[in-house]
């Protein structure tokens, strides 16, 4: 009877890490794809584009998002990857994060 | 706590924590399916505005869309899309009918099987499709 009370709750911890993820995941998007718009632009730099992408984390998720990681390529082809913690039980815990990619041309 | 609400077996008999696991189960399932089909269309709505960017600084609407195809092309929607992303130029005129100085949208459509979205066999698929305008630049030669 313990054993499947503690599945259960566990099971729902799992409900609540899932949607966690996907908006996790979504705010780093929105700060990958703003990153990648400011590196890409014709005056932008990865330096700025960092800065923009971390500027939109805090700015939409200081409250749970830590450990922030913001990595840009720099090229013809601009990519910058933005990955985080979650705002989760579990996820935290057991060290998951979420990651985002996005990618722009640079304009010449 | 008085019997009629513990029921006959106490708060939950193995059966119904089973119903529970299984609801559980499939709302992580569900969830998944609901996350991945949004991923898709924040891809394809970034994409979508970025290759409308791209075909803005173009200097003919012809180069237009070889600029919003190679933006596409680039992108993880190439390889995620079956049969690759579905790019479409339109542009509208600026008032004396130049290509500068008028605006041209890009519509990026990206077709996914259920299975992939789901995690799980599921028939089918499903397509998404974004668009964004940008003004051309006026002084672009």
């Amino acid at each position: 009877m313990l054993f499947g009370l503690v599945l259960v709750i566990f099971a729902m911890l799992l409900v609540f890490e899932a949607a966690t993820y996907w908006h996790a995941r979504n705010v780093l998007d929105d700060a990958a794809a703003e990153g990648a718009r400011v590196a890409a632009a014709f005056d932008g730099s990865c330096a700025d584009g960092v800065a923009a992408a971390q500027a939109a984390v805090a700015r939409t998720a200081g409250a749970w998002a830590d450990d922030v990681i913001v990595t840009c390529t720099d090229g013809a082809v601009v990519t910058v990857t933005v990955s985080g913690g979650t705002p989760g039980v579990l996820g935290n815990a057991l060290g998951f994060r979420a990651r985002a990619t996005e990618t722009a041309p640079k304009e010449a | 706590m008085s019997r009629s609400l513990r029921g006959e077996e106490g708060i939950a008999t193995p059966v119904e924590m089973m119903y529970l696991l299984i609801f559980c189960l499939v709302a992580v399932l569900f969830l998944g399916f609901v996350g991945r089909m949004q991923a898709a269309g924040v891809e394809v709505t970034n994409t979508a505005q970025a290759a409308a960017r791209a075909a803005s600084q173009a200097p003919t609407s012809a180069l237009a869309q070889r600029a919003a195809e190679d933006v596409v092309a680039t992108s993880s929607l190439s390889t995620r899309c079956d049969g690759g992303a579905g790019v479409r130029v339109t542009w509208v005129p600026s008032t004396t009918g130049a290509w500068q100085g008028g605006s041209v949208t890009v519509r990026v459509s990206c077709t996914v099987d259920n299975q992939s979205l789901s995690g799980v066999w599921a028939p089918g698929s499903r397509t998404v499709a974004m668009s964004d305008t940008q003004p051309i630049d006026r002084y672009q030669r």
